[in-house]
């Protein structure tokens, strides 16, 4: 641990500090809101929110205080611990029906896929980071494949769609950061697109013939050309295959997925209320705990899933605008730092947060306006979330952290 | 540490790619908040409107069911429609008071009152079936005081329906509530509690084909609960009624086939098309009639059908598995030419016995048969021929011919709980007594078709399609082919050769000729399927049953020159196969073949449909009278190679 010089006090990010607390508090005020009842009473969950953000500031506090060396140091056992926690939870946790999410202990619920998308965040990095590591060779990204995979499939198992989703999405713009060519990255997607793409074969065989002579006139490694077609065929062979092994159950559930419209017609009524409630909040608002549409509509997630309806509605298009911004404003500004560090760790870890954090935001904000199907995610900082609040906050510490030390190689 | 990566030179890529992401962040947030200023800024009053005065109700609009029809375009199953009164889940409306209005209005305990309504409060759609199948009073009772009730509403509903009652209700199958279990698995393809589901037969095969899709409708309410006018923002969408299925089945010989077989305890008639593979007929009875399981039946009436020794609920043509008696002469009489084993005019001596080690075998004849040669053997059904050829062929080669004949392996017929039968090879005697522990004598019983070898009734429809198309046999399959709701073409089950006989030409055509001298020759034991005007070829069979009465077995096929039909009879302890299951194959034949009585022989009367098609049916197709209509299937429509299995919703 390094003792706080001049440099660093001047290096640390004061913006970052303020709005992520702002965004906290607004969170608290909102569920508020959505937890009124109109009686004056405050609802237990405000104040249990209340005291995750306070935990979260010792989160943070610790975060600033860890230096990017330890960090990289403990990543792979950060790893570890995520994946057995993550094969824990299959075994013992609790969820709603029927899924195994979470580990209860007593009051407290703690969600061990938040902490994993850390734990792949920082291993990724010390991975992309590594001088050994030569990114324009498709055989060196297999691994960080498979670091993403592994815990993806687990929490595929649980199943929770939409936070396995973020790991993908993380992936690709550190991969874009390391340095890897956007063409590689498209190539990476490739066994991926074959396995869809071959429930219809002349489909697959025009993609595999155009994949094929793609890679034949490419200037690449013979044995990258044979690793990305052959496991490109390979998958698309055995997508057939292991679709006819599925149960029927999971095959309708992969049939549901890809096609969102059978779902609108359980949760189209959910996505209405949502748009009335948002719509309705027009310009300034109805005011704060004056929506209607929150108490009087039928809207179960409220103060997780669909706490931006209860925003837009009582704070309208401004509020909305305001709260968009300040997420953004942490965003760009995490990017920003990312390009100044020194450390290309600590760079990459920067990006992996900021990606995170800006993909939860966005597929929650857009699952609200009905611009995506619905997943299941929480809106970072803003919804109701104790161990969601507490890591997302420390992730920010860290990156506090990492830019107060940018000087630092 | 010391790592070159963000060394000043790359500093300018670093920077670079922060503005790429960053730019990417921001064009993201700005087609958000463009939806934001859609919803809030351009439409905010409509939705201010709507959150202030009213609410949106969404409305279920249920697809009806598909229809199916046998391939005359008879009617076996179709929709009833049907009223009942509903409830709505409402906010700020006196669920008290509207409890109370409603158990005085229509006579219900207040208890029950209650508990729907805390029903429907758990429900997406927030409404529940108050009273099904209401009748007209209770819908005028409610209809007259429509402003006292809000959230009451009647709805015009479909209940399926079997005009045939319990026809061919094993193929057919039947639909009744989605259970729990089922909707576990199913709710991802929008089922809801309170949806039906086929099943049984083809209402469980081609569910997904015969469902359609459910429709939803959104409507701006007011606060008494009546519509005032559709909400335009939400996913609405129309009911797409599901598709007709139009089988192969032939209600005229089904009826014939059933009729037949109630004389009985229990038996089953498969008739198969051997041209096509197509199942004219597939009767198994006992039967229940499925309109009394589509309302859902009590446990009690539930064990008592499923406990009973009767077993209603077996489908005995394709899920019971009997000794094939001997009709399995046949293919004992076919390994024998195939393998060399015996010469088509080769003798034995029938004395009415066989000794075999220190066993005798009898002959059914306890007289004999004389000098007997392989036509003699079939035609009169010598068991003491066919002891000896068993012995010269062995288990293993006499069962090596029998697997690739297809027993022993399910047909692929488009009913799920199809048995395989049992192939009883050396490895399965080794199994099941232990090796060296059982007889090689156990080949004498199985070459007249007895033992431990069992048979569905379609696999000895099969086998004989086989024969008589000298190999191919075609997957049966009781669909034939699929419509939309309005009449048009959607596929055409493919026909499709699911394996052959492994027999040579001459052989095969030797047995069809045997058939024919069976049925048609003075001293063969088929006399009584006889059909005067047409040449008939088949094959009786008596097959020994330790429980009790023997099993009647009789396959035949008609006419003998050309084949349209396959039969396979079976009645469970009828007695003698010639003398019980002849004639009900027969009976089969004539109803197939449109004849309507024995007295016009000569004459082939076309058959006129007798049966009124109820409202609303699809024309399956301009129904050529008589002799057309059984012989489509040569004339291939014009989607006739889309194959049905690939069909999905579009």
């Amino acid at each position: 641990m390094q003792i706080l010089n001049r440099r660093q006090l001047r290096d640390f990010d004061y913006g970052i500090l303020f709005v992520t607390l702002a965004i906290a508090v607004i969170g608290i005020l909102m569920i508020h809101s959505a937890t009124f009842e109109g009686d004056g009473i405050t609802s237990t969950l405000v104040k249990k929110q209340v005291v995750w953000a306070l935990a979260g500031l010792l989160a943070m506090g610790i975060g600033i205080l860890i230096s990017q060396d330890t960090l990289e140091g403990l990543a792979p056992f950060l790893y570890g611990i995520a994946l057995i926690l993550l094969a824990a939870v299959l075994i013992i946790g609790v969820g709603k029906m029927g899924e195994r999410r979470w580990f209860e202990f007593g009051p407290m619920r703690l969600q061990p896929s938040e902490l994993a998308k850390y734990a792949v965040i920082v291993v990724l990095a010390r991975y992309l980071a590594s001088r050994k590591t030569n990114l324009n060779r498709p055989i060196h990204l297999l691994l960080p494949l498979i670091i993403v995979l592994v815990p993806t499939a687990l929490i595929l198992r649980e199943p929770d769609l939409g936070t396995s989703i973020i790991f993908v999405l993380i992936l690709l713009p550190m991969l874009f950061w390391a340095g890897v060519k956007p063409i590689y990255l498209l190539l990476l997607a490739a066994p991926v697109i074959s396995m869809i793409i071959a429930f219809n074969w002349i489909a697959w065989a025009i993609f595999v013939a155009l994949l094929g002579g793609g890679l034949y006139t490419s200037r690449m490694f013979i044995s990258d050309k044979l690793l990305i077609f052959l496991t490109s065929v390979a998958m698309g062979r055995m997508s057939p295959f292991l679709w006819n092994h599925l149960k029927d159950y999971q095959q309708h559930r992969v049939l549901a997925f890809l096609n969102p419209e059978k779902y609108r017609f359980s949760t189209g009524y959910q996505l209405i209320q949502s748009k009335i409630a948002i719509g309705s909040g027009s310009v300034f608002g109805k005011g704060f705990l004056n929506g209607t549409q929150k108490n009087y509509a039928f809207l179960p997630e409220q103060h997780t899933d669909f706490i931006f309806s209860v925003l837009a509605e009582e704070f309208g298009f401004f509020g909305c605008v305001v709260v968009i911004g300040l997420y953004l404003y942490i965003i760009t500004r995490m990017l920003k730092l990312a390009g100044l560090v020194r450390n290309r760790f600590a760079g990459l870890v920067i990006v992996g947060i900021a990606s995170a954090l800006f993909v939860q935001m966005a597929v929650n904000i857009s699952v609200t306006l009905g611009l995506s199907p619905v997943t299941g995610m929480t809106l970072p900082l803003l919804s109701y979330g104790g161990s969601s609040l507490l890591v997302t906050m420390g992730s920010i510490g860290i990156v506090l952290g990492m830019s107060m030390r940018r000087m630092e190689y | 540490m010391l790592l070159a990566g963000n060394a000043s030179d790359t500093h300018g890529v670093s920077r670079q790619r922060s503005r790429i992401l960053r730019l990417a962040a921001v064009a993201i947030c700005l087609i958000m908040i463009s939806r934001l200023g859609w919803l809030q800024l351009l439409r905010g009053q409509f939705y201010r409107g709507l959150s202030e005065n009213n609410y949106v109700q969404g409305f279920l609009m249920p697809a009806p069911r598909g229809l199916i029809l046998d391939r005359n375009g008879e009617i076996l199953a179709y929709n009833r429609t049907s009223l009942s009164i509903t409830l709505t889940r409402m906010k700020r409306r006196d669920d008290a008071a509207l409890t109370y209005r409603l158990s005085e209005l229509l006579d219900l305990e207040t208890g029950f009152v209650t508990q729907k309504l805390e029903e429907a409060s758990g429900r997406f759609y927030g409404n529940v079936v108050l009273i099904k199948d209401a009748n007209l009073e209770q819908v005028s009772r409610v209809e007259e005081r429509r402003s006292e009730l809000p959230g009451v509403k009647v709805e015009v509903t479909a209940v399926r329906r079997y005009p045939m009652g319990s026809l061919a209700s094993h193929a057919i199958g039947y639909v009744a509530e989605i259970s729990d279990d089922e909707l576990i698995d199913r709710a991802p393809l929008g089922y809801r509690s309170g949806n039906v589901v086929g099943k049984t037969g083809v209402e469980n095969r081609y569910e997904f084909m015969l469902r359609g899709r459910d429709g939803a409708e959104y409507w701006v309410c007011d606060a008494l609960g009546r519509e005032l006018y559709p909400f335009q923002d939400g996913p609405s969408r129309a009911a797409r009624p599901g598709s007709n299925l139009i089988l192969n089945l032939d209600a005229p010989a089904q009826i014939a086939a059933e009729e037949a077989l109630s004389r009985y305890d229990g038996g089953a008639i498969v008739a198969i098309d051997p041209r096509s593979g197509g199942v004219l007929v597939l009767a198994s009875l006992p039967a229940l009639d499925p309109n009394n399981l589509v309302d859902g039946i009590s446990n009690e009436e539930w064990a008592s059908i499923s406990t009973s020794p009767f077993h209603p609920l077996l489908n005995r043509a394709i899920q019971a598995t009997y000794p094939p008696g001997s009709p399995f002469k046949l293919i004992t009489a076919a390994a024998g030419l195939e393998s060399r084993r015996i010469g088509r005019d080769e003798t034995v001596t029938c004395i009415g016995a066989f000794k075999y080690g220190i066993r005798t075998f009898r002959c059914w004849k306890h007289e004999g048969h004389g000098v007997v040669n392989m036509m003699k053997g079939i035609v009169e059904s010598c068991d003491v021929y066919f002891y000896q050829l068993g012995v010269r062929l062995g288990v293993a080669q006499l069962m090596d011919w029998t697997g690739r004949s297809g027993i022993g392996h399910r047909t692929g017929i488009d009913i799920a709980g199809e048995a395989a039968g049992n192939l009883p090879t050396p490895a399965w005697y080794d199994r099941a007594y232990g090796k060296r522990k059982w007889s090689r004598g156990v080949v004498l019983n199985l070459a007249i078709g007895q033992g431990e070898l069992l048979v569905t009734p379609l696999q000895m429809a099969c086998m004989v399609c086989g024969i008589v198309n000298n190999g191919p046999v075609y997957a049966p399959h009781v669909l034939k082919r699929i419509e939309t709701y309005s009449g048009r073409m959607i596929g055409t089950v493919k026909e499709s050769v699911s394996y052959e006989l492994p027999f040579s030409h001459s052989t095969l055509s030797f047995l069809k000729q045997a058939m024919v001298n069976v049925v048609e020759a003075p001293n063969g034991t088929g006399k009584l399927a006889r059909v005067p005007g047409i040449e008939v070829g088949g094959k009786t069979g008596t097959a020994q049953n330790p429980h009790g009465e023997d099993h009647a077995w009789f396959v035949c096929f008609a006419p003998a020159d050309d084949p349209e039909i396959v039969v396979a009879v079976l009645i469970e302890h009828g007695g003698g196969g010639g003398a019980i299951a002849a004639p009900i194959a027969r009976e089969v034949l004539k109803a197939y073949l449109r004849f309507d009585s024995l007295e016009q022989e000569e004459t082939l009367e076309p058959h006129v449909l007798e049966h009124e098609e109820p409202g609303g049916a699809t024309p399956a197709e301009a129904t050529p009278e008589g002799e057309g209509a059984r012989t489509d299937a040569d004339h291939p429509l014009p989607n006739a190679d889309s194959d049905v299995r690939g069909i999905r919703e579009e």
